[in-house]
Formats: structure tokens, C-alpha cells, sequence
């Protein structure tokens, strides 16, 4: 396996996670803004289509739904943070892609990359467990989410392991003349 | 580092410069700087080779043992 072709690869995946983690932030943040307004305020020009029960947020200056549910229901919360969470994970996921495109593959900067990503899987399903508990969700779901990120997590950590190593072996490699 | 590289001395006795040096065997200045400062972990054969073949000396010319 050449280093362009996982280099190439590395950079699209960068590209991907990066985009859909900036699109799940800005739609977290954009229902979040609107179930605040709606809350607090009287506004009622907002983006908003109550019917059947149930509302549609809008996407701006459309008619075109773009997230479904009650707004007062603890579901749709949960729903928004998910994807907020999600969003963050996504970033995290696009910085480890990118420590594989580096002209330098083993470098302090990738291992901490590896170790973010490893913590990041260990403390999301308990982030999850705790939302869910809050807010009264359902756990089911839940369970096989949490045990793949915890299989990625396991993952990471021996990749970060690995990487640990490398740094050593290349900073010896470095300081060979 | 017991191992010291007395790079200095040689280049002195043979009236070189060390970026004249560098340049004859294909070290930029900074990596000869970390050679002379004993920065370095491990220096190849190949590199001793070539730095004794420029100064026109022994290895032992600019490599000493010295205990902490």
C-alpha cells in the first residue's frame, strides 16, 4: 500500500468528516436558537410549522422542512444535541485524517490527535447514557452505539500506541546522521 | 554523552570551515552543528567514512571516549 494512496485517501476522508461535522453543528445550533426563541420569546415570525401535533423547523427563507418533531418533547432535544455532539465528533474524526495526509507521519501533534479521538469514543457513550437519563429516552438503541464506539476507542488507543512508538523511532531516526 | 566528536579540532588542524565541510559531504550546517555540538543519537559508518575521507583522517581523530 503506497503512502500517496493513503495520503490521497486520508485527505478526502478529512474533507467529508469535516464538511458533514460542520453541517450537523450548524443544524444543532440553528434548531437549538429556534427552541430557545420559541421558548423565551414571543417572536412568531419564526421558521416554524406547527401541525398534527407535531412541528416542522423550517429551513430559512424556505418552505422545505428540515428537522421534524414536538419542540417542547425531551426527544427532540435529545435529537439536537446528538447531532451537536455528533458534529464536534466528526471535527475530531477529520483532525485524525489529516494527521495521516502530514509530510511527517509520526509527530506529537498526530499522537495527541489519536488520543483525543480514543477519549472522545471512551466518554461519548456516557455522554449519551447520562442525556438519555436526563431527558427520559430510550436506552435500547443506545447499547450498540455505545459498544462500537467502544470497539473504536480500543481501536485508537493501540493506534495511538503505536504512534507513541513511532515518534520515538522517528526522533532516533532524526537524530542519526 | 561519553561519546565526544571533536569535529572542531580536525577542521581547525586542516584550515576547513565547517559549512565547507558540510557542503563536500551533503550535511546542511545545522545538522554538522548538531554533529560538532553532540546532539546527535547515532552517526552512520557512511558518515564517518566521508568525514574522515574530507579532513583526511583516522576515525579516532574525531571520535574520543570520555567517562561522565
Amino acid at each position: 500500500m503506497k503512502m500517496q494512496t493513503v495520503k490521497a485517501l486520508a485527505r478526502i476522508l478529512e474533507i467529508i468528516s469535516r464538511i458533514i461535522g460542520i453541517f450537523f453543528m450548524i443544524i444543532s445550533g440553528y434548531a437549538i436558537s429556534i427552541i430557545l426563541l420559541e421558548k423565551f420569546t414571543s417572536i412568531h415570525s419564526l421558521p416554524v410549522k406547527n401541525q398534527n401535533g407535531y412541528s416542522e423547523i423550517l429551513i430559512p427563507f424556505t418552505n422545505i422542512p428540515l428537522l421534524l418533531g414536538d419542540l417542547k418533547s425531551n426527544y427532540f432535544l435529545f435529537l439536537v444535541l446528538v447531532f451537536l455532539i455528533y458534529g464536534i465528533y466528526l471535527w475530531i474524526l477529520g483532525k485524525v485524517f489529516k494527521a495521516f495526509k502530514m509530510p511527517k507521519l509520526f509527530t506529537e501533534n498526530s499522537v495527541n490527535c489519536l488520543k483525543v479521538f480514543f477519549l472522545s469514543n471512551l466518554i461519548l457513550p456516557f455522554l449519551f447514557s447520562i442525556m438519555a437519563l436526563l431527558l427520559k429516552e430510550s436506552m435500547d438503541q443506545l447499547f450498540i452505539v455505545s459498544v462500537l464506539h467502544f470497539i473504536l476507542a480500543i481501536f485508537s488507543f493501540f493506534i495511538a500506541a503505536i504512534f507513541k512508538q513511532g515518534l520515538i523511532l522517528q526522533n532516533d531516526q532524526d537524530l542519526t546522521l | 554523552m561519553p561519546i565526544i566528536i571533536n569535529l572542531d579540532v580536525m577542521l581547525a588542524k586542516r584550515k576547513m570551515r565547517s559549512n565547507d565541510l558540510a557542503e563536500k559531504i551533503g550535511f546542511t550546517t545545522a545538522n554538522l552543528s548538531l554533529l560538532k555540538t553532540g546532539k546527535i543519537k547515532a552517526i552512520k559508518l557512511s558518515t564517518i567514512e566521508a568525514i574522515c575521507r574530507e579532513l583526511n583522517c583516522q576515525p579516532g581523530d574525531i571520535l574520543e571516549f570520555r567517562e561522565d
